[in-house]
Formats: structure tokens, sequence, C-alpha cells
């Protein structure tokens, strides 16, 4: 029989760690909450299943195929509070459970703040479906000094509770072992009676009255009547109430809350809050005169409210600095040079093999020129997100939100923004979803319009190719006010959209701060291969393309005969049509005017593009000449790059834009917005510099 | 000269494969072009086939 398993818990409690422990799955953990907003599914490793005696750390990724057991599938749920449906986070964590209906429910808790983390657990034990309670970051617990009498809580929740650590794989082979009894024998959590007095008569009325309604559409009449009492109209809606009924329910909440003195949802979370306060005091026990944590030290200086902008500044001046700087100039140049020594052997080879002039050209002047332009950026790319993911595994990334709350909420977003922002200079796609997070409509389009502002990953090779052909002296400087001015237009932007199109106050913004930790290289390395892969893997399939494309529009004719002027070209034809647009910014050349086209299918095609076009070789002087020829002054330059970084997305980021905003209306506004607001600073950049440098 | 010309076809073909793949895929909104493809917090790989 095959078996389903939900990982279910709150926001940054580990859920991703676990399911990459439990299935040996390479899915992008963050020390800061919302990283996950889909489910994601897994096959459970066999050695977790308790059929083989291996113990110890998971053996990932080895003998996979050998390893996996696909007796059980393992469902990993966005990070939820409750199973209120406030965020569509909560919408996908729920439905999942009450519709799609799991073997057993594993409901993954922070150790170290457990209050907050049982509120879940209280709904979760409500659904009727097997639960097992993994409380993670024991490690942390025992470093505070505090101790946990895990079978008294077991006992208090109703549930097995087994203590684990998901960073070191402790006390996983239990937790598998324990959840599979429960799916197996389908042992159903204990009945918990968390209320008292009206609250427990006006539930237990509520619950009679919907019970066979509740049970014909599969749901556990407790969890509806719960839900019910706090008012939520999906529940509502799904029960197809009468009239009668819903009247009797009404008068009943109407008079348990002028009983109990508040408001439906509130009688409810204060019942739960009031319970779990008593099976806290009677299963931890906290350290007596328990020094400081380490993260209340540390942020005692990264958050104070003079320094805490400074230090956030000088952390990403000191990211760029290490990037750009000397050092990884030195490591760029070094790789450069063993591309070209590599594309000058392949160039021999096919000379001495014989081989065909167009086919020698095809492979040497289009596909090695263009992808070799492109690779040579990849220690950068490394370079560049090895010190990102430090900063996000530490949970600085996460204070770093919480920092820009306030000046957000003055341009009418909040802090939870400034999350995909962040996400968005890895790349705009999974920023755009990270969006999702957000409670509002408003919030989440509002977000998604800003967020290709930020400078994406693959947008470094040009502003790299462009600071060593342009500005060699200046590299760190003109990096950070890229990134800085992509960051800048989108406060302008969310300035100008809050008085037109984005009326009104953003949502309240509540984040968890979690702490902070040293980042672990198992992670840190998991990131940078990804990183590294999906950058080579992007050069050899999209760039190739993008470049044979191009090697073949500029070597032809429209009468497919050869070439003799770039004019004559299919090329040349049609960049005729287009450069015009850009000539008033001082790029008005066929090539610059293609590279922009195709750094619309992917952004590094800009590079690869230039590279074709110029004919010379990766990273060479001839190279950068042609740029010079092809921009003319460094004020072009300049204004080229400010283009680059404002115009439209790639076409996968406008998809996701247009999916995640729920309109092509929109997103079509938007990126066209978008592309019209590049031209014209740049326009302002070429006209307006051009008053100051002759 | 015919097997240079035959690797000439070839790698053609491929591009031309891997473009409207790109297409079809960026269409959909799916990471095709996403350098956080593998280990990105969005689902690419349900959308892609569920590979």
């Amino acid at each position: 029989m095959q078996y389903v398993f939900a990982l279910a818990g709150n926001q940054n409690s580990g859920k991703t760690t676990l399911f990459n422990r439990l299935t040996g799955s390479n899915q992008h953990v963050g020390n800061w909450p919302g990283v996950t907003v889909e489910q994601k599914t897994g096959t459970l490793l066999h050695h977790h299943h308790g059929k083989s005696a291996h113990v110890g750390p998971p053996m990932l990724r080895r003998n996979r195929e050998a390893e996996e057991n696909n007796d059980v599938q393992l469902v990993d749920l966005p990070g939820i509070y409750s199973l209120s449906p406030y965020t569509m986070e909560e919408v996908v964590s729920r439905d999942f459970i009450t519709l799609q209906k799991p073997n057993a429910v594993i409901n993954i808790v922070d150790a170290t703040n457990l209050e907050r983390n049982l509120y879940l657990t209280l709904q979760l034990a409500e659904l009727e479906t097997p639960l097992v309670v993994a409380l993670n970051m024991m490690d942390e617990v025992n470093k505070q000094g505090d101790a946990i009498d895990v079978n008294s809580l077991s006992e208090a929740l109703g549930v097995p509770v087994v203590p684990i650590c998901a960073r070191n794989g402790d006390g996983l082979d239990e937790l598998v072992r324990q959840s599979m009894m429960a799916a197996e024998k389908h042992i159903l959590p204990g009945k918990l009676d968390i209320c008292s007095g009206d609250t427990h008569e006006a539930l237990h009325a509520i619950i009679h009255l919907i019970e066979d309604k509740a049970r014909a559409k599969g749901l556990s009449p407790r969890y509806a009547g719960t839900k019910l009492l706090e008012g939520d109209e999906k529940i509502e809606r799904l029960l197809e109430l009468d009239e009668g009924t819903l009247h009797i329910i009404g008068e009943i909440i109407a008079r348990l809350e002028k009983q109990a003195g508040m408001e439906r949802a509130a009688i409810m979370a204060d019942a739960r809050y009031t319970f779990l306060d008593g099976v806290i005091k009677k299963c931890v026990v906290k350290a007596q005169n328990a020094p400081e944590s380490p993260s209340a030290r540390i942020d005692r200086v990264l958050m104070h409210r003079a320094l805490a902008f400074p230090i956030f500044l000088l952390m990403m001046l000191l990211v760029f600095f290490i990037t750009f700087g000397p050092f990884g100039t030195w490591i760029a140049d070094g790789f450069a040079a063993l591309i070209k020594q590599g594309i000058s052997l392949i160039d021999r080879g096919l000379t001495a093999a014989n081989t065909a002039p167009w086919v020698q050209a095809l492979l040497v002047d289009g596909v090695l020129a263009g992808v070799g332009a492109v690779l040579e950026f990849l220690p950068t790319i490394v370079l560049l997100f090895l010190l990102l993911s430090i900063l996000e595994d530490s949970g600085y990334m996460a204070r770093a939100a919480f920092l820009m709350d306030k000046p957000m909420r003055k341009l009418g977003l909040n802090g939870r923004s400034f999350i995909p922002m962040i996400m968005g200079f890895g790349c705009t796609v999974p920023a755009v979803m990270g969006a999702r997070s957000m409670q509002s409509q408003r919030d989440r389009r509002f977000t998604i319009m800003l967020t290709p502002f930020m400078s994406c990953g693959a947008k470094v090779p040009i502003y790299a190719l462009f600071t060593r052909a342009f500005f060699p002296e200046q590299g760190v400087l003109v990096m950070c006010c890229l990134y800085l001015g992509g960051m800048l237009m989108a406060v302008i932007s969310a300035s100008v959209l809050k008085k037109t199109v984005f009326h009104g106050d953003a949502a309240p913004f509540i984040m968890e701060l979690p702490a902070y930790r040293l980042p672990t290289l198992a992670n840190v390395g998991r990131q940078l291969w990804d990183k590294a892969k999906d950058f080579l893997q992007r050069a050899f399939t999209i760039i190739l393309a993008a470049t044979v494309v191009v090697w073949f529009l500029q070597t032809y004719t429209f009468r497919l005969t050869l070439a003799d002027t770039m004019e004559e070209s299919m090329l040349g034809v049609i960049g005729g049509f287009i450069a015009p647009v850009f000539r008033p910014l001082g790029f008005g050349s066929v090539s610059a005017a293609t590279a922009v086209i195709t750094g619309v299918i992917a952004k590094e095609s800009v590079v690869s593009t230039l590279a074709v076009l110029s004919g010379t070789e990766v990273g060479s002087s001839q190279m950068m000449a042609a740029l010079h020829g092809i921009f003319p002054s460094n004020l072009a330059a300049a204004s080229f790059l400010t283009f680059v970084l404002l115009y439209m997305p790639c076409v996968a980021a406008f998809a996701a834009m247009r999916r995640e905003m729920q309109g092509r209306g929109i997103a079509l506004a938007s990126v066209c917005c978008q592309t019209a607001l590049a031209w014209l600073t740049a326009l302002l950049v070429y006209q307006i510099g051009g008053l100051f440098v002759f | 000269m015919n097997w240079s010309i035959l690797l000439g076809v070839a790698v053609i073909a491929y591009a031309a494969w891997i473009l409207v793949r790109h297409i079809r895929r960026s269409a959909k909104g799916d990471c095709a072009a996403c350098p956080y493809c593998s280990g990105c917090g969005g689902d690419c790989k349900k959308h892609e086939g569920g590979k």
C-alpha cells in the first residue's frame, strides 16, 4: 500500500530541512519564513523506513534509485500558523490536509518556541487524521539549558511526540517509525477538550447541528464546528447549511460572544492559548537564570536603532567588494583565460580535422564565442551567491526584512514585501512566486510589480562585462550604483503607484525573527552547487540556442546566401528597424538593439549576442575594443546598463507575473510601463550626462 | 567533411529544439529560464512534467 505523509508546521520551523533529510531532495532551505510557497512531493528514502538497519546521517543521493521506497510519499506544505485561510499558503496547506486526506500528518514543531507552534498542533489534532509531532531543534533547547518532558507532552496533546534535530538527522528513524505506525494502524489523535464552560457548550451545540453535513463532506465535525465558531466562511459555504441551521448557529455564537465579552475568533484563540499555557507549565522546565541568548546579544548590535541601517549597507558593500573588487576580478580573469585556451584548442582541433568552414564558423564564432562569453562569469556568480547564501542562512536576511518594514510602510508596502525583493536578486521567477505569502491581493500585485527592478543573477554577467570594458577602475562603485539604482527606482515607482493605483495601507506585518545560526556547509554548498549547475545548464541550453540564432541571422541574408556585410544580413535588416528607437539613448547600433531583444529570452543572452556580433575572442582586448565600437562612449555604455537594469524581465518572469497577478492585462501593463521607464531613465542618463561629460 | 556537416546540422537542430522548449515552458511561467531552478521554492518540477 502506498502511504502519503504531509509535513505541516509553522514557517521557519525546519520543514524543508526535514523534507530534504527524509527524501534526499535538494529543495532550497532558507533561514527566514516563507521559503516554501507551494507543496512539494518526495519519496521517503528506504533507510528511514525502518526496513534497513542504517543509523546515522542520511546517505543523500548515493544509490538513490535503490534506496527510494515508493511506499511513502512525503508532501512538504508551506508554513502556516493556523488552519484559518488568511493567506494563500494556508489555503494550500489546509486544502491538502482536509481534502486530499494524507495517511498521516507529521507536524514539525520548533521546540524553542513551543507555545506558538503548538497552536497549530491543536488545530491539526481536530482533523481526525493520524498525527505525529516532530519536536525539532532539540539541540538548541538543550543548549539554552531548558528541558522538555516529551512523555508528558505526548500525553497532554494526545499524540506521539518525537524529539528530533532535522539539521543533523537525530531522531528521524524514530519519527518515521512512529508515523508509519500511526498511518498503518490509523491511530487518531486523542480527544482534547480545550474549551470550558460556555465555549464548551456552544461548540457542542454547533457540532450537534452540523455533524451529518460535516461527515457527508468528509470533514471532522469537531474541526468544522470550531471553524464555524471562528467565522470561517469557506467552511460555511462547503457545508451548504440551510437558513434555519445558520440562524441557530448565529444565535449560539451571539450569546457566546456576549457571555465571553470578546469576538468569536478571539474566543477560540483564547481557549487554545489557555490550554497551551497549562501544557507548557506542566511539560517545560526553563533554565534558571538563563543567560541572554546569543541571537539577542548579536541583535543588540546588528538591529541597533542607529547602527542597523549603516551595518546593512556596509554588509551589502562588502558583498560587492569581494565579488567585483580585486579578489573577484582575479578569479574571474583566471577562469576567462582558461576558457580562452579551451576555445583556441577546439578551434585548432577543428581546423586539423578539416571541418567544413561554415560548421567551424558556427561552432567557433557562434556557439563557443557566445557560450564562452557567458561562462566566463561563472566564478562571479558563484562568489556573489556564496556570500548572499551565507547572509541568508545565518538569519540576517530576515532581520533585513524587519528593518525595512518602516521605510516600506511609508511606500504603502510592508517588510514582508522585502523578502520577494531580496529573492529577486537571485531570480525574478521565484521572487514573484514568493509574493504569495502576502495576505492581500493589493500587497501581492504591488510587490510583484516592483520585484523585476531588483537585479537578478542573470544580469550579473552583463554588469561584469561592461564594468570590465568601460569602468575597470570603478567596478565596485558601478555595481553598487546598479543594484541601488534598481532599488531606488522601485522606491520611486512605489511612491507613484501608491498615489495612483494602490491606494490605502499595507496589511500589518508580523514576522518571527529566526535565531542566528552558523550557516551549514551542506546547505551553503547545496545552494552553490545548484547555482553553478543551473548556470551551466542555461549556458549550454538557452544561451547556446540564442547564440546559434544570432549567428545564423548575422551570417545569412533573407535569400539564405552568405551576407558580405552586417547590413545585408537578416539581423542587419531587422535591427535596422529597431535600432533607431535606441539612438536617443546613445546606443543606436544594430548590435546593441539585437542584444536588448535577445535579453528578453534570457538576460545572459545580451552578453553572448554581443560576443557573437563582435566576432572576437572571449575576454580578449579585441572584444573590449569591439564593445567600444558598439558603444561609442562610457556614457552610452552607462545608458545601456541603465536600460538593461530596468527594462522588462525575461519571458519566464513575465509569465510568472501573469500567473501570480491573476491577469494578463495588469502583467502586460506592468512590463510595458517598466520598459517605458527604462527608456526614459536611460534617455535622462545619456542626455543629462552629456551636459557634464565631453 | 561529411561528419562535420552532420555536426553542424545537429547543433542547429539542438538549438531549435531548445528554443521551442524554452518558449513553451516560459509561456507557462515555469522556471526553464530560472537560475534557481533546481532549488527554488516554486513548484517548478510539477509544471515540467513531474521530473
